[in-house]
């Protein structure tokens, strides 16, 4: 009696079911398709789609989707509870269903963080082992602006779990975004589309656009990138620099093209989400790049914590204080490390100066140089972001302004760095004419397949999963 | 009628993906299926079409005629997998179990008294320190029930743990089910498609100097190698990487207390085959580097093993043993260690007839 034998090796890492895999193209999503459009009825589709997005959710750790819909039970009864409470009761109820939030997403996310710095302080805590659930960042955000919306009354309590429960669990935007708001997708699932080319045919574009983001740009600068901040003291300096733009052209590539994938998925299903990305390369002041940049976050924090902090009508330290306090967070939101509290409190203070400059009324400068101003700040700011840790981070500066030429140990192919900076720029000024756009109603599918055909030839396939889904 | 088609479409999808998600369909559907692998591992790896082969199968030798009463088993790897009983004649029955399944499930054997009960430890020279390691090695000591076999030779028989309800959802939901192999199979590794992967290797070597991470070429551009086993950064897998002494004698240490444990259940005799790393015969000074010569260490310091070795052999013969776009040797690599095994085992065959005569 012999084992059953795989004929192929088994892998051990268990990672979600990403966009860019041949399981989502080539299965998942025409299985989406076929069923969503097969079924009839509207309860049909929404029963249809939790069972995929379930499914989807599955695909990285099957246990957690037991959190999932805990937090779904939750926050769908304390929303009835809030819709029906008066006065205090209300706000009692909306701020124990927050904490209980804030409490799921600190205790996977956050508790190892605190309990190792109150180590440093003396005080002993256990540390846990669990791995986080992905998105939770996400869907515990997403949750709460439903739940603040029902407070505030700008959006009515759901009535019904299934649509709920698909608004937390629709698998394009499950894992990273876009957190939507409830006014912009529930009343969309009261009734969803028919089988409609055009929709499909948007979608389409949309998901190769973004696949080509993320395969041919995204990880094509993976490989400039990670080299050197994995072992900063090997490169020269001018690797250095090289890693440190590359990420951040990586990191957009990369987040927008998964933004681009999860709308071109719902619009293939006649879905729309909320745009997450408009051009923030572009951008001329920090409040700008934060209005361009990961939109349904930044819209989420002003919302939901800056304007009710007080925003910027009370004074200029009131208003410096709640922009420091709002990007402290932000960068909390993004990972449990000094680094990313750091990468927050930079883009606060560059913020800060932003106002307090726009106050005095200094002279305006040239748009130019405003931009350039700009995304310098931001770049530098990335080294924090991207780095293992501050330590990491400071050593990259240490290799940039030290190393000078002598790269110890680093290869770089410079056909390689030749593609990054071409695919960088065309994206630039792709985004800035809007030339995808124009080329694509001009030749509709037969653009789209080009761009699936270059995706292939220039994307590199062997990298590893969206830099967002960690968070 | 176009409700038909979409019903049509959506269960050939839903069978597609039942397929893809179920290891066992995917193994019984193989046979019918695209090979990829007997193209090479490494061409699988590269796809750049040069180095695209075939896998040869190694002749059995002739049949000596001798009556012989050994058993012959071998734990070993995908270089001695191939391999059935005819190419042993010397044995009179065969058995073989990968490394793998002994430390993933319950193996036993039970030997035979009345016959001569013979178990090699094959092992690719990449392989060997994460074999033997302290950790490691006491997974791949199975159970050995020694008695008189009434019945027909069984060989080694495996039982595998039963799955936790949780572990059966993850094996088939989530991404341990080898989907991603299995859509490899499925969709991307028939001829036509291979053109296409292939088309994009050149580009990408041609335009920016780059083949896939897992292989290099070997300079004289006749093979690719393993990367594992060129670069320094792989501790346990490179022919380059310094082993110290005290890590050798460890090693040394661990086996010899298998070759103990063996021989104490019930074996007659542990013989040990390693198969060297290509790149540690081809070009032991490659790049500069300096073979670590763990092999011939390990070779020459063991005690209590017979040792079956090719390393000599294949130094002499350098490239001709093995395959161009494959990390294994191919038929005149493999008909080498046949006949190292084969004139081990008539040596046993010799000495038993010699010792029954006496008797």
């Amino acid at each position: 009696m012999g084992l059953q034998e795989h004929p192929f090796p088994l892998s051990p890492f268990i990672c979600s079911m990403l966009f860019n895999s041949a399981e989502y193209i080539f299965l998942f999503l025409p299985l989406c398709i076929l069923l969503y459009y097969y079924l009839k009825s509207n309860t049909g589709k929404i029963i249809g789609l939790i069972l995929l997005s379930i499914y989807f959710y599955m695909v990285a750790y099957p246990a957690y989707i037991l959190v999932l819909f805990g937090l779904i039970v939750v926050d769908f009864l304390a929303a009835q509870i809030i819709h029906k409470c008066k006065g205090l009761q209300r706000k009692f109820w909306l701020i124990l269903a927050l904490s209980l939030n804030v409490l799921l997403l600190a205790g996977f996310k956050y508790y190892n963080f605190f309990s190792q710095n109150l180590g440093f302080m003396g005080i002993a805590l256990p540390k846990h082992a669990w791995i986080l659930p992905v998105g939770l960042s996400f869907h515990t955000f997403q949750s709460m602006s439903y739940l603040i919306e029902v407070y505030r009354k700008s959006f009515p309590v759901e009535k019904n779990i299934l649509q709920y429960s698909l608004y937390v669990l629709f698998f394009p935007q499950m894992v990273a975004g876009p957190i939507e708001r409830p006014q912009n997708l529930i009343h969309q699932f009261y009734s969803l589309p028919t089988f409609d080319t055009e929709n499909l045919k948007q979608g389409f574009f949309l998901f190769a656009r973004g696949l080509f983001m993320k395969v041919a740009v995204a990880d094509r600068l993976t490989l400039l990138v990670d080299p050197v901040f994995a072992s900063s003291e090997k490169a020269s300096s001018w690797q250095c620099l090289t890693a440190i733009v590359f990420f951040s052209i990586q990191i957009y590539a990369d987040f927008s093209g998964y933004s681009n994938m999860a709308l071109g998925s719902a619009r293939m299903l006649g879905i729309n989400l909320m745009v997450n990305f408009k051009q923030p390369y572009l951008a001329e002041s920090l409040s700008e790049f934060w209005r361009k940049w990961h939109i349904s976050l930044s819209t989420w924090f002003r919302d939901y914590l800056y304007f009710p902090l007080g925003g910027n009508r009370s004074g200029t330290g009131k208003t410096i204080f709640n922009i420091l306090i709002i990007f402290c967070m932000s960068g909390l939101w993004h990972g449990a490390g000094w680094n990313y509290i750091l990468w927050g409190l930079l883009h606060g203070i560059g913020l800060s100066m932003e106002t307090v400059s726009n106050r005095l009324k200094f002279p305006r400068i040239p748009s130019w140089i405003r931009l350039i101003r700009t995304q310098l700040w931001v770049v530098f700011c990335w080294v924090f972001f991207r780095a293992y840790n501050l330590d990491s981070a400071f050593g990259i500066f240490k290799s940039l302004f030290y190393n000078g030429n002598s790269a110890i140990n680093l290869e770089f192919s410079s056909s390689e760095i030749l593609y990054g900076f071409t695919i960088s720029f065309m994206i630039l000024i792709s985004e800035r004419f809007q030339i995808q756009e124009f080329i694509f109603r001009k030749f509709g599918w037969a653009f789209t397949l080009s761009i699936l055909v270059f995706s292939y030839f220039l994307g590199n396939f062997n990298s590893s999963t969206f830099i967002y889904f960690q968070f | 009628m176009k409700r038909g088609i979409h019903f049509i479409s959506l269960i050939l999808v839903v069978a597609a993906y039942i397929v893809v998600k179920s290891p066992a369909a995917i193994v019984a559907i193989k046979p019918f299926w695209f090979d990829l692998y007997a193209l090479g591992d490494l061409y699988r790896y590269s796809f750049l079409a040069e180095y695209k082969d075939t896998t040869q199968i190694c002749l059995p030798p002739p049949a000596s005629g001798k009556s012989s009463n050994l058993n012959l088993y071998i734990i070993g790897d995908s270089f001695a997998g191939p391999f059935e009983k005819a190419n042993f004649p010397n044995a009179k029955n065969y058995s073989f179990a990968n490394w793998n399944h002994i430390s993933q499930s319950t193996i036993r054997v039970h030997t035979d008294t009345n016959a001569f009960n013979i178990l090699i430890l094959q092992c690719s020279e990449k392989h060997m320190i994460m074999r033997l390691e302290k950790n490691t090695y006491k997974s791949f000591l199975f159970r050995v029930d020694h008695k008189t076999a009434k019945n027909p030779f069984q060989g080694f028989e495996y039982s595998t743990k039963a799955e936790t309800p949780l572990e059966s959802v993850t094996k088939y939901i989530g991404r341990q089910a080898v989907t991603d192999q299995n859509m490899g199979i499925l969709l991307f590794s028939n001829p036509a498609v291979l053109k296409i992967k292939e088309a994009k290797a050149e580009l990408n070597q041609s335009v920016f100097g780059k083949i896939a991470e897992e292989v290099e070429e070997y300079p004289t551009k006749k093979m690719l190698v393993q990367r594992m086993t060129t670069d320094l950064n792989f501790r346990y897998m490179s022919s380059f990487c310094p082993h110290p002494d005290t890590e050798l004698d460890s090693l040394i240490k661990n086996l010899e207390k298998m070759n103990h444990y063996y021989r104490k259940a019930g074996f007659d005799t542990v013989l040990l085959a390693i198969v060297p790393n290509p790149i540690s015969v081809i070009n032991p000074k490659y790049k500069g580097r300096t073979y670590n010569q763990l092999l011939p260490r390990i070779e020459r310091q063991v005690s209590g093993l017979g040792v079956i070795s090719v390393f000599d052999t294949f130094g002499v013969g350098k490239e001709k043993y093995f395959r161009k776009g494959d990390s294994h040797w191919n038929k005149t690599g493999a008909s080498v260690w046949q006949h190292a095994v084969n004139s081990k085992l008539n040596s046993f065959v010799d000495t038993r007839s010699s010792r029954n005569r006496n008797l």
